[in-house]
């Protein structure tokens, strides 16, 4: 069993699940053992100590991913972690048990990574990389695509209506950065914009499905970056991780084949130059 | 370049595993706020400390609670800010043998409608009344 030095993509993919995980352990140490956590498994996984043993299994599986020691192995852990925190946070929240959002893009893509890796095991090394990425990119874009399902199916057509988000603006109006403030305000008094923002979201999520084709990853992945910056202006709501693994997918792909390293031989995992939409 | 076949089928799986199952991870329907286009009033969502919005975490050891953490009569989209809040100061209170904190707190709502006139912002209602402590 052989470790390769890692190319950027890999590593940033990493690095996006990090930022997820790190938010959402800031997220379980903030709200604390709530009343429902209590003296359960959960609840003493919610704590401190909890958090440190969960950090080190999950660091050290992504760790071992990354640098594809025993990938699929290390990924499934990974995964099994993540689970059992998505449990644990859950579990904090009397009301919600939505988890929360910022965590699902990477974790998706993730699961898409696996299953691509489990699926093609009779492939080259080089080949299960390539075919993973994209399986991941079709999670990712099938995520922004059911997210404008949502809003279709529960609110028709009423969610292009000012009102919609207007209100939801409205509601974080008075927001701790003023900056924030002020730009929520001016929105919020100007219906016809509330209206323009709700129909430009839902587009921007509909598109969601041109991921799955390479030759539209970048433009796209900027456009969800865009997305993402209005939607943290407007509602507060940051998603890092998803900011950084859209252009990770898009502009960081594997290489088409595997570079020859010195003497001819072929060194899975070091960078080409990645593949170009055409 | 041909579009990937396995992006296709990734695509599919998560989109109709996420419709069919919802909420079961890694799958999500990404609802969140997807439901208000039905309301035509809300509310915020307001922590005071001695008559002033501060954050929540500023604060700590909570006491003397009077009143609940209930949600607003009217819909709002902040009920996991609410729910997060109520995680808080009950995962930081004062110990019984601690006096009171110096710091007046209340938590609550201010209701909102949107009307022919755009936004309308009504009365604040306050739930929940204690006492805290500034974080050092």
């Amino acid at each position: 069993m052989t470790v390769s030095r890692p190319r950027a993509g890999r590593v940033l993919f990493g690095f996006a699940l990090v930022i997820a995980w790190a938010g959402q352990m800031h997220l379980m140490l903030r709200v604390g053992k709530g009343p429902i956590a209590s003296e359960s498994l959960l609840g003493a996984l919610a704590g401190p100590a909890g958090v440190t043993f969960l950090s080190v299994a999950f660091l050290s599986s992504l760790a071992a991913f990354v640098l594809k020691f025993r990938e699929a192995t290390a990924g499934l852990c990974a995964f099994g972690v993540l689970w059992l925190a998505a449990a644990v946070e859950a579990s904090l929240f009397t009301v919600s048990q939505a988890i929360h959002h910022n965590k699902l893009l990477p974790v998706g893509c993730l699961a898409g990574y696996l299953l691509g890796l489990l699926v093609t095991q009779n492939l080259e090394e080089h080949q299960r990389e390539q075919v993973a990425w994209h399986a991941a990119c079709g999670v990712a874009g099938a995520i922004y695509a059911i997210s404008a399902y949502s809003k279709l199916d529960q609110s028709g057509a009423s969610w292009f209506q000012a009102r919609t988000l207007g209100l939801l603006i409205g509601e974080r109006q008075d927001a701790m950065v003023e900056v924030f403030s002020l730009v929520r305000r001016y929105v919020v008094a100007r219906p016809a914009l509330c209206s323009g923002l709700a129909v430009f979201a839902v587009f921007v999520e509909m598109l969601g499905v041109v991921f799955v084709d390479p030759r539209f990853r970048r433009p796209y992945a900027l456009l969800t970056v865009g997305l993402h910056l209005g939607i943290l202006a407007l509602l507060g709501y940051f998603y890092p991780a998803w900011m950084v693994m859209m252009p990770v997918l898009a502009f960081l792909p594997p290489a088409d084949e595997p570079r020859p390293a010195a003497g001819g031989v072929p060194s899975v995992g070091e960078p080409q130059g990645g593949e170009q939409p055409t | 370049m041909a579009t990937p076949r396995a992006a296709v089928l990734a695509f599919l799986l998560y989109y109709l595993g996420s419709a069919l199952l919802g909420e079961a991870f890694p799958f999500s329907r990404f609802s969140m706020y997807a439901g208000a286009g039905r309301r035509t009033e809300g509310a915020t969502f307001a922590v005071l400390a001695d008559g002033k919005p501060v954050r929540l975490r500023s604060l700590t050891r909570f006491s003397a609670l009077e009143g609940s953490f209930e949600d607003p009569k009217r819909p709002t989209s902040l009920g996991h800010a609410v729910e997060e809040a109520r995680g808080y100061v009950l995962g930081h209170r004062a110990s019984d043998a601690e006096p009171p904190g110096p710091v007046r707190v209340e938590i609550g709502y201010r209701r909102i409608a949107w009307t022919d006139e755009g936004l309308q912002v009504g009365d604040e209602v306050t739930s929940l009344r204690c006492r805290a402590w500034n974080k050092p």
